[in-house]
């Protein structure tokens, strides 16, 4: 142990006097100074050209690339920001500051009120899909209030009697079998052959239940083609029966209200069968028009 | 053993390791100077031993000087990085010998590719070298590996602790006793061999 000691003290005073004669020079100072104030020629040289070739060109582009991850405003729309801008800045009165300076800048912007510029992208894109999805909304929903609102008007003839009738005359034209023969005046041959007679059993019920309904004589008097009134139920099965014919033909007869009431049926059920316009000639062709609100299957209905 | 203080600097005298061991007393910077007044203050309490520390290792006095001056420039440098001011010494010190092993390395490398250079009129610095080079303990020394002639030099020229020199060398306390302990048989069998 003793060894030991006295061997580091040896050691110890070893090195202490082999250095005793090492003596730096006196101008270790100024030569740190002239260092911190100037720097050495060879690595300035090395970072000037490598500022210049690489690094210049590696921080534009990584700056565009920054902005236009931060804000994408269109295909090269951020590099040619990114690009005009630092051409600006270089082209100021001071003169080129650095890159540092010009990045600071650029990232300034978004490290103040533009901290989450990065939601705007996003941001955009949900407007986007929401405006898609609201437009689309609407278009389904303007669809199903047109049909909805045919079917009610076909369904509830009765209410729509005083302004017009022309649910009583949809609801003829639709359902002017069975249970329109009951209800109808005239007769009921006349609403027995009708064609409609096929077309939506399920409504006549109401048409039954509704008292109202006995007032839709009209789905009877569809038969306008005919020249006499009273014939209107025989002449209502032939197949020539075409809705046009309707008003023009029952202006001339005896039956006015029962016209101006399946015209204003018609004009009401148009926009429905717009979005089926096959289903239109279909019944002009084959059937009466009473078969044409029917829509889709029954419209084959038995012609006489 | 006492050293006067460079010129320009305040003259008094010091031992040479005075200024490594008292590390709170000198090695202290306040928080609130600035890294010039810092480097000035450093300079002229540690520079001297920070030089023949260098010495030690890279057998060299101008790049010992060089070495030095080096970290204090990086410092100088990051003066507002350093997150405890008051371990400016430590910092250089840990430069210093980074930077002496950069230039072991750079040295090895250039010793073995590039051709002997003419003998020249010897100078002052390689007098100084050469009676360093005279001293048996220091030509056993060189004979170390680098680390544990690191360990060495810190330990017996510093007089640090485990944990500076472990925080000079960049390693453990562990590693510096085992680097320590080696190096002290090394150096023992080489001198009784001589002996």
């Amino acid at each position: 142990m003793q060894r030991e000691r006295d061997f580091d003290d040896i050691l110890r005073r070893v090195l202490r006097t082999a250095t005793d004669s090492i003596e730096p020079s006196g101008d270790g100072l100024e030569r740190i100074r002239a260092r911190l104030t100037t720097p050495r020629p060879l690595p300035a040289a090395w970072l000037m050209a490598g500022y210049s070739d690489v690094a210049l060109p590696a921080l534009v582009r990584l700056c565009s690339a920054v902005i236009s991850l931060r804000g994408w405003r269109g295909p090269g729309a951020a590099s040619r920001s990114a690009q005009s801008s630092f051409a600006a800045h270089s082209r100021q009165p001071g003169g080129f500051r650095g890159p540092g300076w010009w990045l600071r800048g650029r990232l300034a912007l978004g490290s103040g009120s533009h901290r989450y510029g990065w939601l705007r992208p996003a941001a955009v894109a949900a407007a986007i899909v929401v405006a898609v999805a609201g437009g689309y909304a609407l278009t389904q929903l303007q669809r199903t209030i047109s049909s909805t609102g045919a079917e009610i008007l076909q369904l509830a003839p009765g209410k729509t009697h005083p302004s017009g009738g022309s649910a009583d005359s949809s609801a003829a034209s639709r359902v002017p079998g069975p249970s329109g023969t009951p209800s109808a005046t005239p007769a009921p041959s006349s609403a027995a052959p009708s064609p409609s007679a096929t077309c939506s059993p399920g409504s006549t019920p109401r048409l039954g239940s509704h008292p109202a309904a006995t007032t839709t004589p009209s789905s009877s008097p569809t038969p306008t083609p005919t020249p006499s009134p009273s014939s209107s139920s025989s002449p209502s099965q032939t197949p020539s029966g075409t809705p046009t014919s309707t008003p023009s033909s029952t202006g001339g007869s005896t039956e006015d209200p029962a016209a101006t009431l399946a015209a204003a049926s018609a004009e009401l059920v148009r926009p429905a069968e717009h979005t089926a316009p096959a289903a239109s000639p279909r019944s002009t062709t084959k059937s009466s028009p009473p078969i044409e609100p029917c829509g889709s299957g029954n419209s084959t209905g038995s012609p006489g | 053993m006492t050293t006067s203080e460079p010129s320009g600097m305040a003259a008094r005298p010091m031992h040479v390791t005075e200024t490594l061991v008292a590390e709170t007393a000198l090695g202290s910077v306040p928080a609130d100077w600035d890294a010039d007044r810092a480097v000035t203050a450093l300079y002229s309490t540690h520079y001297r031993s920070l030089v023949r520390l260098a010495a030690l290792l890279v057998r060299d006095v101008a790049t010992a000087e060089e070495v030095v001056q080096d970290s204090f420039v990086a410092m100088h440098g990051g003066w507002r990085r350093l997150r405890d001011s008051e371990k400016a010494l430590s910092y250089l010190r840990q430069s210093v010998v980074n930077r002496s092993r950069s230039v072991l390395r750079h040295r090895v490398v250039v010793d073995r590719n590039a051709p002997k250079p003419p003998p020249d009129m010897p100078s002052a610095e390689h007098g100084a070298i050469v009676q360093l080079e005279r001293s048996a303990v220091v030509a056993a020394l060189r004979t170390l590996p680098p680390r544990q002639r690191e360990a060495l030099v810190l330990r017996y020229y510093g007089d640090l602790s485990e944990a500076q020199i472990a925080a000079a060398m960049g390693i453990s306390k562990g590693a510096v006793k085992s680097h320590t302990a080696r190096a002290m048989a090394a150096l023992r069998s080489v001198l009784e061999r001589e002996a």
